[in-house]
């Protein structure tokens, strides 16, 4: 058997760094592969430089590519990828409820961040293989549910320094989850052309019927007050769908335990402070009075509805001492609540549980309430 | 030449299979003897063979050694008892799905159907 000497080792070794393949795992292997080929052409009568040229193929940058995609794929890497991101989003929004009771803060924040970038890793991924079928629609649904959800948890946590606004922040989450719903029922068909999965299909239906349910609370607003109800059955389904995926195993599981995360994170983000209690819907509007003579432009009302959660409303300046906030709608009745007006935007956790912060305690117990608060300046942190 | 597509779930069992019978073996060598055996209709590229290496290491069914030849590095794979139960394992169950694939090709079952 011909052994090639350390120059010519030292040759194919340059020509294979050529390319670039520095990070790659099989560098060892790939030079003594090329180097046994290259000694085998030439024990046949090969001279060093045409068995060189004869070797070339198997370390072009193509056939790298190959090897890295099937070394990918043989690993699954991607699912590993996708894991880690839902996992550590549960384990974020977990940690978000634990140290802060369902309110927003930057734990929660993460989580929302996790998703919404496995969401844009989706999207780039529909769009990058050429072989998917009805490529089209699935980039442009996964990308408006990117679109829809980003802006709709950056809307939901950078106000008002983490505080809650109820405007057009669900109905953009909740129109997310329709679409990157319907995706995912797109992206099964694609995966499984002839042979129905049923049970994933059966899952991704759910997803796209308990969108369109949770969409209906906006669209009629007479169903808010079955929102507890529907809030528990998404809950359900969700918890039992994620059971079923957790076990089977199945392509594109991933993309639909996104889906799943993701609309529990909606359903957990919109229902404290959404589904107060059933009943009428009542308009309220918070009017504050200034003691004293103030040059501030607005003011900031921080509410807590206790278990139903809490909110920041903005005040604005209608004359010399008095501010205003616009008019709130709710559905229920015989809530109490606690407040505190502060001329600062600050956390609303922050405020609500600083015990230096006086805060005093209103009760909504009729329609159409215009509720007169007093601001005092002393009250400031 | 055999298509890809027919021996593709069988390379695994193959390697695992050549390596209790040849106690160590590096990646080219592997290669060689597949195709010598199959008298040449098996073929394996860099890139099929090399990535299952890899993982039937992190599963712990063989484990490698390196040499120094020269100024290259060798990798040998060697094959553990977990690996040798899977081998057993998995021979079987490709013996039983060759000889029902014999039954349904050879006794007409499929031909004629």
């Amino acid at each position: 058997m011909h052994n090639l000497n350390d120059s010519q080792i030292d040759i194919i070794s340059k020509k294979i760094n050529e390319q670039c393949l520095k990070s790659f795992a099989f560098s060892d292997e790939l030079l003594d592969h090329v180097c046994c080929r290259v000694e085998q052409l030439m024990e046949n009568g090969s001279s060093f430089e045409s068995a060189l040229k004869q070797t070339s193929h198997l370390y072009q940058g193509n056939e790298i590519k190959k090897i890295k995609k099937n070394f990918k794929i043989i690993f699954n890497y991607s699912g590993y990828i996708n894991s880690f991101f839902i996992y550590a989003s549960l384990l974020f929004y977990l940690g978000s409820w634990i140290f802060h009771w369902g309110q927003t803060d930057w734990i929660g924040l993460v989580a929302y961040i996790l998703i919404s970038v496995l969401l844009f890793r989706y999207t780039l991924l529909f769009y990058s293989d050429n072989n998917l079928k009805f490529k089209k629609p699935l980039v442009i649904l996964s990308t408006i549910g990117f679109i829809l959800f980003f802006v709709g948890y950056l809307k939901r946590f950078l106000w008002l320094n983490y505080g809650f606004i109820g405007q057009n922040v669900m109905p953009l989450m909740l129109f997310s989850w329709l679409t990157i719903s319907i995706a995912g029922l797109i992206y099964l068909k694609a995966l499984f052309p002839e042979k129905r999965n049923r049970l994933l299909y059966l899952i991704g239906i759910m997803q796209v019927v308990l969108a369109c349910l949770s969409l209906s609370t906006f669209i009629f607003p007479s169903t808010m007050h079955y929102i507890p109800i529907y809030a528990t059955l998404i809950i359900f389904i969700n918890i039992l769908s994620f059971l079923i995926l957790f076990v089977i195993k199945a392509k594109g599981k991933s993309f639909l335990k996104l889906i799943i995360v993701s609309s529990s994170f909606m359903v957990f983000l919109y229902t404290p402070n959404k589904a107060i209690t059933s009943g009428n819907n009542y308009k309220v509007q918070f009017e504050v009075e200034a003691k004293e003579d103030v040059q501030y432009s607005k003011l900031y009302l921080y509410l807590n509805y206790y278990k139903y959660g809490k909110e920041t409303l903005v005040l604005y300046k209608k004359t010399d001492s008095l501010y205003s906030s616009g008019v709130i709608k709710f559905s229920g009745g015989n809530l109490t609540m606690s407040y505190t007006v502060l001329k600062d935007s600050l956390n609303l956790y922050d405020v609500l549980h600083n015990s230096k912060i006086e805060k005093k305690e209103l009760k909504l117990n009729q329609a159409d309430t215009l509720f007169s608060l007093t601001y005092n300046s002393n009250f400031n942190p | 030449m055999i298509a890809k597509e027919l021996f593709k779930g069988t390379i695994r069992t193959i390697v695992l299979q050549l390596l209790a019978k040849h106690h160590k073996m590096y990646g080219y060598e592997i290669m060689q003897t597949i195709e010598k055996k199959s008298d040449g209709k098996i073929k394996l590229t860099f890139g099929s063979l090399y990535p299952i290496l890899h993982k039937l290491e992190s599963e712990g069914l063989i484990y490698s050694e390196t040499e120094n030849i020269g100024k290259r590095v060798r990798k040998y794979y060697i094959l553990t008892q977990k690996g040798v139960k899977e081998k057993d394992s998995k021979v079987l169950e490709i013996k039983e799905f060759i000889n029902t694939l014999n039954q349904l090709l050879d006794s007409g079952g499929l031909i004629h159907a």
